[in-house]
């Protein structure tokens, strides 16, 4: 297949220098985006209305509307993803960058500080499935095996283990602290890099009016890498929207752990060909497309106004 | 050409911070001795919180099984090799548990994942950066909103798509491609998901690229067919790493994708999905070797990363938005 593609670009560009004198600008923008649309047409387009017809219908393929959403928010087993869904959203992205902003913060200017940010940048490059190897040693529960990391320095302060993985009340929370561990590396290093645009006149400036360092980084340094921070916390909550890896790898849907993401997995799986359950794991993916758009909107627009300012 | 943004140090600045000068700047920062204090404090604690379980993880990746069974991996006791032995080249000629096909598969599906989308990207992102026609800011719009499409949503009618082909009724308006059951379907899934950061991405690198270059190669008579092949490709390479080692690690990390376009072949498999099925499998017996199988598939793109971080941090940095 790899061969195939590359005869086809090869000839797309030999195409490209003989295509006719008439209309040849339009003619040539078209060979060159072919490619691209045709991935696009494949891969996105095609399949968002193949799944929007799909969660509107059942398996005979009539029209019943709004029929397998209503059993989604009728169902305990989705309401509970969807809820866990909405506190991993609220919770991790903002975790996430005020450990990524005090951290590029801390070490801005420090003696080693490209080691220090190559650090906390690792886990960038890990999978979710490798964090979740990692991760499941920390937790370990005691018993068959010996108890994990944080089961020890818990036990310093006299907290008994968590019982992950099979506490309810804790499983979703003690995930969502390997997602923190693994985002924080890029809001750090996007952050790191907007304080250092920050004009070391306006912190000099504000100092020299009486603002303590505190004062300074919130009164300055905050407002001006604003931006900044707010394209962190969109693309993170992206990111954790679409949470699937960890909650499938450490199997927390058995223990009220579920994520909408991991759930429409989960019923498509199930699902026989051409049963009902392909319909609403449809029904699912369409709720977390609704929920993406207003995140990808903001970037959309943030991308048309950084465009308009060049 | 000397003059030109071929360090492609100018694809981040717009994007994501109001200006990134180098590092250098920080020099004169001045802070009192409290902050300073309390600032290393965090950073300490920071530091130690991220590395330390990555850590835990190698060390345990290295004890025996009675070694794991009994104490916590800071005890650093009951050294071995065997179970990288067994995921490797085996033990007695048993390689059965071998991890090395399914990280062949991962290298297997990465390489055209990245490259495929990289391609169609780079032409894409010429005809909409320096060929006029109408509505090209809209379709470049168009595709950066594409991302809002989530992998969930379109991954079932992708794979439907390379097992049958498409049909209105029994009509059959694009044939199957005799991809099913093979790494092309995978590959093909990561091309598509790819392609909107991917146009995006080079699309910014490219309007940074002086006009004058293009217009002095038209009035010489060169095509564009020709000048995105010898001028521009050369130029681009900057672009095209960052692009690439993003791609390389999206992809080798994936889990979902894999496991619903493999349909859980084991012959085109990534690691990702092999491991997953480890740590599922695991409460019992051949949980001394997950430690080592974590650390095994995560050591490539880790190297990867390591090596051409600089290029990473720009691409991140350019658009951090990925599907």
């Amino acid at each position: 297949m790899m061969a195939a593609f590359l005869a086809v670009i090869g000839i797309l560009l030999l195409a490209i220098d003989r295509t006719p004198k008439r209309g040849r600008e339009r003619w040539q923008a078209i060979l060159f985006l072919l490619p691209a649309i045709f991935l696009l047409l494949v891969g996105l387009i095609v399949p968002i209305f193949a799944t929007a017809i799909s969660s509107l219908t059942n398996e005979a393929g009539h029209f019943t509307g709004f029929k397998n959403f209503s059993w989604a928010f009728g169902d305990s087993q989705v309401r509970t993803a969807i809820y866990n869904t909405l506190r991993w959203v609220i919770i991790a992205p903002i975790i996430a960058t005020v450990v990524g902003l005090a951290y590029a913060y801390a070490i801005d200017g420090i003696k080693g500080e490209a080691l220090a940010k190559a650090l906390v940048f690792l886990p960038v490059a890990i999978s979710f499935v490798g964090a979740a190897v990692i991760w499941k040693l920390m937790y370990q529960e005691p018993g068959l095996e010996p108890e994990g990391l944080v089961n020890v320095v818990l036990g310093w302060v006299g907290v008994k283990p968590l019982g992950f993985p099979t506490n309810s009340h804790t499983i979703t929370y003690l995930l969502i602290v390997i997602m923190i561990w693994i985002q924080a590396g890029f809001a750090t290093v996007v952050l790191s890099a907007a304080i250092k645009g920050v004009p070391t006149e306006m912190i000099e400036a504000a100092k020299i009016d009486g603002a303590n360092a505190w004062q300074a980084f919130r009164k300055v340094t905050i407002p001006s890498i604003r931006p900044s921070i707010i394209v962190v916390m969109v693309t993170v909550s992206i990111a954790t929207l679409k949470v699937f890896d960890l909650v499938q790898a450490f199997g927390a849907q058995q223990y009220g752990g579920d994520v909408l993401a991991n759930k429409m997995y989960i019923t498509y799986q199930q699902a026989g060909i051409g049963s009902i359950g392909e319909h609403r794991s449809s029904a699912l993916a369409m709720i977390i497309f609704v929920l993406v758009i207003p995140f990808v909107a903001f970037q959309v627009r943030q991308m048309i106004n950084n465009r308009r300012v060049r | 050409m000397t003059q030109l943004p071929t360090t492609g140090g100018g694809i981040a600045t717009t994007e994501v911070a109001p200006a990134v000068p180098p590092s250098g700047t920080s020099i004169g920062r001045v802070r009192t001795a409290l902050t300073s204090r309390t600032a290393s404090v965090i950073a300490i604690v920071i530091g130690l919180l991220w590395t330390v379980p990555t850590f835990g993880l190698l060390v345990q990746s290295f004890r025996t099984k009675e070694a794991q069974d009994s104490t916590g991996w800071w005890h650093f006791n009951g050294f071995t090799l065997e179970h990288y032995r067994t995921l490797t080249v085996g033990i007695d000629g048993d390689t059965s548990s071998s991890l090395m096909p399914y990280i062949v598969n991962s290298l297997a599906i990465v390489i055209p994942a990245a490259t495929i989308p990289l391609v169609a990207a780079a032409l894409a992102s010429y005809a909409l950066v320096w060929i006029d026609f109408r509505g090209r800011d809209w379709i470049f719009v168009s595709i950066f909103a594409m991302q809002v499409v989530p992998l969930q949503v379109a991954v079932v009618p992708l794979l439907k798509f390379v097992v049958g082909g498409w049909h209105i009724g029994s009509v059959a308006i694009f044939p199957k491609l005799g991809l099913s059951g093979t790494l092309g379907a995978v590959w093909l899934a990561h091309a598509c998901f790819a392609l909107p950061l991917a146009v995006f991405l080079m699309h910014n690198f490219m309007s940074e690229i002086p006009r004058d270059l293009l217009e002095a190669a038209r009035i010489d008579g060169a095509s564009h067919g020709q000048i995105f092949r010898q001028v521009m490709l050369p130029l681009m390479v900057p672009a095209l790493a960052s692009f690439s080692i993003f791609q390389f690690i999206w992809v080798w990390n994936d889990l979902f994708v894999g496991l619903v376009m493999s349909g859980g072949n084991p012959d085109i498999s990534p690691v990702t999905v092999k491991i997953a099925n480890l740590i599922g499998a695991t409460s019992g017996s051949g949980g001394e070797v997950l430690p080592a199988a974590g650390f095994l598939s995560i050591i490539i793109p880790l190297a990867v990363f390591l090596a051409l971080q600089r290029f990473f941090v720009r691409g991140l940095l350019a658009g951090s938005v990925k599907g």
